[in-house]
C-alpha cells in the first residue's frame, strides 16, 4: 500500500512540490498572523508569542500526520458513496472502515510534519525548555490521541455523506472546527462553561494541541492539567468509538447508487 | 441580448439551492470561526488594555462581523472549480455553441449564487451583532454607505475576475487546485481576513495597498468603519478601480489564448 502511494506521488512530481509549497505558505500565514498580533500585545493570558508558536507547531504535527495517513481517503469517501464505488470496498474480506481510511498516503504531509517539528524545536529553544524523558513521552502520546481525534471527527462528518450526498460542506466543517484547536486554552477560559465542556469531551478540539503544548512548556495556569489530560484521553476514546458506531449504523442504510 | 441573462440568473439561484443540506451545513459551520474570533480577541484585549492600533474591542469584533457579511457577498465559493471542470470535461463545447459571452455567463451565475448566499447568511450574522450593539456604531452620512456599496461591488468583481483568471489555467494544466490554494493563502493574509490590515507594520502596509488583495475585503470594511477618509479614500477607490480593469483584461486575454489552444486540441 505504501509503495503504491509512493509510485502514485512520483507520477505527479510537480504537483507534489506545489502541494508542499501550498501547505508551507498556509503555515507561514498563520505564523505571520501571530507575529502581527504579538507586535501589539505581549501575551494572551499566560501565553507569550513562543508558547503560541509552540502550540501551532504541535497542531501542525498532529494535523499533518493525520492528513498523511487518513485525510485523502476520508475526503474521498463521499465520492465513493455518490458513485456507488463503495460496493467494491465492502466486498473485500477486510474491515471496510480500515480499507476506506487507508488507501492512500500523503507524502507532502510528511514533509509538512517536519516543518511543524522544526517550529516546535525552535520555539522550545526560545523558551529555554529542557523537557525530561517523561515529558517527551507524554507529548508524543498526546499527539497520538490528537490524531485519533482528528480522524474520528472527519470520519464522523464524512459518514454523514450517506445521507447528504454533496459533502464538501462537511470537509469545510472539519477545517473550521480544527481551526479552533490552534487557540491557546486561555482563549477558551472566557467562553461559557458549556462550550468548554463540549470542546473538551464531546468535540475535543480544545485539548488536541493544548494538552501536549502545556506538558512540554510547563504552563500550569488555566484549567488544571489533570482535568485537561483526562478529557483528552476520554475524548479520544469516546470520539473513536462514536464515529465507528455511527459508520456501522450508516452502512446499514447504504443501498448503493444506481442499483 | 439582455434578456438572455435573466433566466440564467434564475437557474443560478436554483442551482445554489439544489443541495440544500450541503448549503445549510456550510452555513452552520461558517459560524464556528466567529465563536473562536470573539473569544480570541476577548483574551487578547484582556491582556493588552483598551486599544490596539485605535481599535477598541467592540470595533475589532465589528470589523470581523462586517468582514463576514461582505465576504458572503463577494467571495466565490466554488466558481473556480466549476469553470475549471467545464473546461476539462468538455462541457465548454456546449457553452460555446450558445450565443453568449462566457465571462458574462459565469458572472451571472456568480452574482446569483452570491445573492442567495448573502440573503441567508445575513440572518445569523445579524443575530451576532445584537449582543455587541452597544459598542458598535455605523456611519450616519449616506455618502459613506453609497461608497461602501460601490466599493463592495468592485471587491466582488476583483474576487470574481481573479477566480476566473485562475480557472482559465485549466486550458494548460490539468490540476489547478494548488494554484488556487497558493493564491488563497495570499488572499487570506493580505485581504484582511485574519486581522485588520492596519495592524501590519506601517512599511508593509504601505506596499500592500498597491496589490489587489486589500481591495478584495479590507478596503470596503475599513471604509464603513470610517478609517479611510479624504485623499486616502479617493486614492484607494482609484487603485481598486484600476485593479478591476487590469484583471478584466487579464481574464479576457487568458480566455482568448486558452480558446485558441482548446480549439487546436479539440479540433
Amino acid at each position: 500500500m505504501f509503495r503504491n502511494s509512493l509510485i502514485r506521488e512520483m507520477n505527479f512530481a510537480a504537483n507534489f512540490w506545489l502541494w508542499l509549497v501550498t501547505e508551507l505558505l498556509w503555515f507561514m500565514a498563520q505564523v505571520g498572523m501571530i507575529e502581527v498580533i504579538f507586535s501589539h500585545v505581549n501575551s494572551i493570558g499566560d501565553w507569550n508569542k513562543w508558547h503560541v508558536i509552540l502550540l501551532m507547531g504541535t497542531h501542525q504535527i498532529t494535523a499533518q500526520l493525520f492528513q498523511a495517513f487518513f485525510y485523502m481517503n476520508l475526503a474521498n469517501l463521499p465520492e465513493l458513496v455518490r458513485t456507488g464505488k463503495l460496493d467494491f470496498l465492502l466486498l473485500q474480506p477486510v474491515n471496510a472502515q480500515f480499507v476506506a481510511s487507508s488507501k492512500q498516503f500523503g507524502f507532502d504531509n510528511l514533509v509538512n510534519t517536519l516543518i511543524g517539528i522544526g517550529f516546535v524545536f525552535y520555539a522550545s529553544h526560545q523558551l529555554h525548555l529542557h523537557p525530561s524523558f517523561t515529558q517527551i513521552t507524554l507529548y508524543l502520546l498526546c499527539i497520538l490521541c490528537g490524531i485519533g481525534i482528528h480522524y474520528s471527527l472527519l470520519f464522523f462528518l464524512v459518514t454523514l455523506s450517506f445521507w447528504i450526498v454533496k459533502a464538501q460542506g462537511m470537509i469545510y466543517g472539519y477545517y473550521n472546527l480544527m481551526n479552533l484547536a490552534r487557540y491557546p486554552e486561555s482563549v477558551f477560559l472566557n467562553a461559557p462553561k458549556v462550550w468548554r465542556i463540549l470542546f473538551s469531551v464531546g468535540i475535543p478540539i480544545m485539548v488536541v494541541a493544548n494538552v501536549p503544548t502545556r506538558i512540554l512548556a510547563h504552563i500550569t495556569s488555566g484549567t488544571p492539567m489533570i482535568w485537561l489530560g483526562s478529557s483528552l484521553v476520554v475524548g479520544t476514546f469516546l470520539t473513536l468509538w462514536g464515529s465507528s458506531v455511527f459508520w456501522r449504523y450508516a452502512l446499514r442504510s447504504y443501498t448503493s447508487a444506481s442499483s | 441580448m439582455q434578456s438572455l441573462y435573466t433566466p440564467l440568473f434564475k437557474i443560478g439561484v436554483q442551482n445554489t439551492l439544489i443541495y440544500r443540506w450541503n448549503f445549510l451545513v456550510r452555513l452552520t459551520f461558517s459560524l464556528v470561526p466567529l465563536f473562536g474570533l470573539v473569544y480570541f480577541w476577548k483574551a487578547v484585549y484582556a491582556s493588552s488594555g483598551a486599544n490596539i492600533q485605535n481599535y477598541a474591542y467592540g470595533e475589532m469584533i465589528q470589523y470581523f462581523l462586517i468582514c463576514m457579511v461582505v465576504e458572503a457577498f463577494v467571495t466565490p465559493t466554488d466558481d473556480e472549480w466549476q469553470i475549471s471542470a467545464e473546461i476539462r470535461d468538455g462541457q465548454l463545447n456546449m457553452l460555446l455553441l450558445r450565443p453568449m459571452n462566457h465571462l458574462l455567463y459565469r458572472l451571472t451565475l456568480f452574482a446569483s449564487s452570491r445573492l442567495v448566499n448573502f440573503s441567508i447568511v445575513i440572518l445569523p450574522l445579524l443575530a451576532v451583532f445584537i449582543p455587541f450593539h452597544d459598542s458598535i456604531s455605523f456611519p450616519h452620512q449616506w455618502e459613506t454607505w453609497v461608497l461602501f456599496f460601490f466599493s463592495t461591488a468592485l471587491s466582488a468583481l476583483i474576487q470574481f475576475l481573479i477566480s476566473y483568471s485562475i480557472a482559465m489555467l485549466s486550458f494548460w494544466i490539468l490540476e489547478i487546485s494548488t494554484v488556487v490554494f497558493i493564491f488563497f493563502s495570499f488572499e487570506y493574509f493580505f485581504s484582511g481576513h485574519f486581522f485588520p490590515l492596519d495592524l501590519l507594520p506601517p512599511i508593509v502596509f504601505k506596499w500592500v495597498l498597491f496589490t489587489p488583495f486589500p481591495y478584495e475585503l479590507w478596503f470596503p470594511v475599513a471604509l464603513l468603519q470610517g478609517r479611510i477618509t479624504g485623499n486616502e479614500l479617493t486614492q484607494g477607490l482609484c487603485i481598486q478601480f484600476i485593479w478591476v480593469v487590469l484583471l478584466y483584461s487579464l481574464a479576457k486575454t487568458m480566455w482568448a489564448k486558452g480558446l485558441q489552444k482548446y480549439g487546436a486540441v479539440g479540433g
